[in-house]
């Protein structure tokens, strides 16, 4: 069983009040014993009382001195006991520094390798992800590829057809609205050349009567009126009497 | 003189119905104050003294004096009477012109038609503006129009033709 240094310090001064306070009690016990004497016993035992005083009081001191080399044993082994506790707990302390510096080392020398292997099959593995992946990534991309350039070829194909189609349909159908316009357009010029062919002559003789009513001189207007006699007469509208 | 030929002498120089009732309502006046009031002057003095125009003092005193010596106080009424009714009988065209002309114009007219159409025919002339570009007439209850829209109508095809080259020429322009 091993103590420390302060519990064998601590024990002994407990050791050394216990035995004082016995050795105190015994000289109170002793003290009590001489005041009750004279009433009791008389005056004659006063020498037995003296003597045995004298001796109680040598063992007592005696006890005393036994007590403190027992006390002064007992501090120098517990010195001694700490002292060697203390060696030994240094000892065991370097040793204990020793090992856990073993330990260390052989933990860190470990765990590196450890480490070193982990990182090893760490690469190891990304490694062989990376070319798993890059095989995928590589086939995929091909499938992709070649999946994309049929879809791309297809919807070429589609857009080629649906272009054509609305562009043959536009190109119908505008030609269809254009035919109509012009066909409107014809229409409407000969609704209007009609329209003009039959009222050009009321529209120019209106015109010519407004302009011509104002603008014509008095010569101008026998002149012309003679000349519609002469095409009277011309015509025999003037001929005969009836 | 008879009847047809104080007729006659009248329409030598009278040539619109307006001026042969006007002269007849001259002569009428003109003896009426001859047989029947102490006034005793002239064909010239009293046309004269009525304002009448040139024309009529002119034909009126051209008429020779045995036309005038053909009136009594006892024929008047009577010759009056007959020269008015021959107006019934008398050819009329009822001329339609866009102008109100002047009587020597008028007279030029009556001479043309007295020239080309006849020696006995009398003009009633209206003033009708829409007749502009020529004129138009009623000959025997006919009527006949040479003012624009005949002449108008009878060039159609070329004044369309005409439009039809302006509008071509203003296309390719």
């Amino acid at each position: 069983m091993n103590f420390d240094s302060q519990t064998i310090l601590l024990f002994t001064i407990f050791l050394n009040a216990f035995f004082s306070c016995i050795l105190l009690f015994l000289l109170m016990h002793t003290s009590g014993a001489k005041n009750e004497s004279p009433q009791s016993v008389g005056l004659g035992n006063d020498a037995l009382y003296s003597q045995t005083k004298q001796k109680s009081l040598g063992i007592l001191s005696e006890a005393i001195k036994k007590a403190n080399k027992i006390l002064a044993n007992a501090e120098l082994r517990g010195i001694k006991l700490f002292a060697k506790e203390k060696l030994d707990s240094e000892k065991l302390d370097v040793e204990y520094h020793l090992q856990i510096k073993e330990l260390e080392e052989h933990l860190s020398k470990s765990f590196s390798d450890h480490i070193a292997e982990s990182e090893k099959k760490y690469q190891d593995f990304l490694n062989y992800i990376q070319k798993t992946l890059e095989e995928h990534i590589q086939k995929d991309q091909t499938a992709l590829e070649a999946r994309a350039t049929t879809f791309i070829t297809h919807s070429q194909e589609v857009l080629d057809t649906s272009v054509a189609t609305i562009q043959s349909e536009v190109k119908n159908q505008l030609d269809r609205e254009i035919a109509l316009a012009k066909g409107e357009i014809q229409e409407y010029k000969k609704r209007r050349l009609k329209i003009l062919d039959d009222n050009i002559v009321e529209i120019l003789e209106k015109t010519l009567t407004i302009a011509l009513g104002k603008s014509l001189s008095l010569a101008d207007q026998s002149e012309l009126i003679y000349k519609a006699l002469e095409e009277a007469k011309k015509e025999h509208a003037l001929a005969g009497n009836e | 003189m008879n009847e047809q030929e104080l007729l006659s002498i009248i329409l030598q120089n009278t040539y619109t119905k307006a001026d042969y009732l006007r002269r007849l309502s001259l002569l009428r006046e003109y003896f009426e104050e001859k047989f029947f009031s102490i006034n005793n002057q002239t064909m010239t003095d009293f046309l004269t003294s009525q304002n009448s125009s040139e024309e009529d003092l002119a034909a009126m005193s051209s008429w020779n004096p045995s036309f005038y010596n053909s009136f009594s106080r006892n024929n008047l009424y009577h010759l009056l009477d007959s020269l008015t009714k021959y107006i019934k009988e008398i050819p009329i065209i009822t001329l339609y012109i866009p102008i109100d002309t002047s009587d020597s114009d008028k007279y030029a007219l009556g001479k043309w038609f007295r020239t080309s159409v006849a020696t006995d025919i009398l003009l009633d002339i209206r003033i009708d503006e829409k007749k502009v570009g020529g004129l138009a007439f009623i000959k025997s209850s006919r009527f006949f129009d040479y003012s624009l829209p005949y002449f108008i109508s009878k060039n159609r095809n070329n004044i369309l033709k005409m439009i039809d080259n302006f509008a071509y020429a203003s296309k390719r322009s």
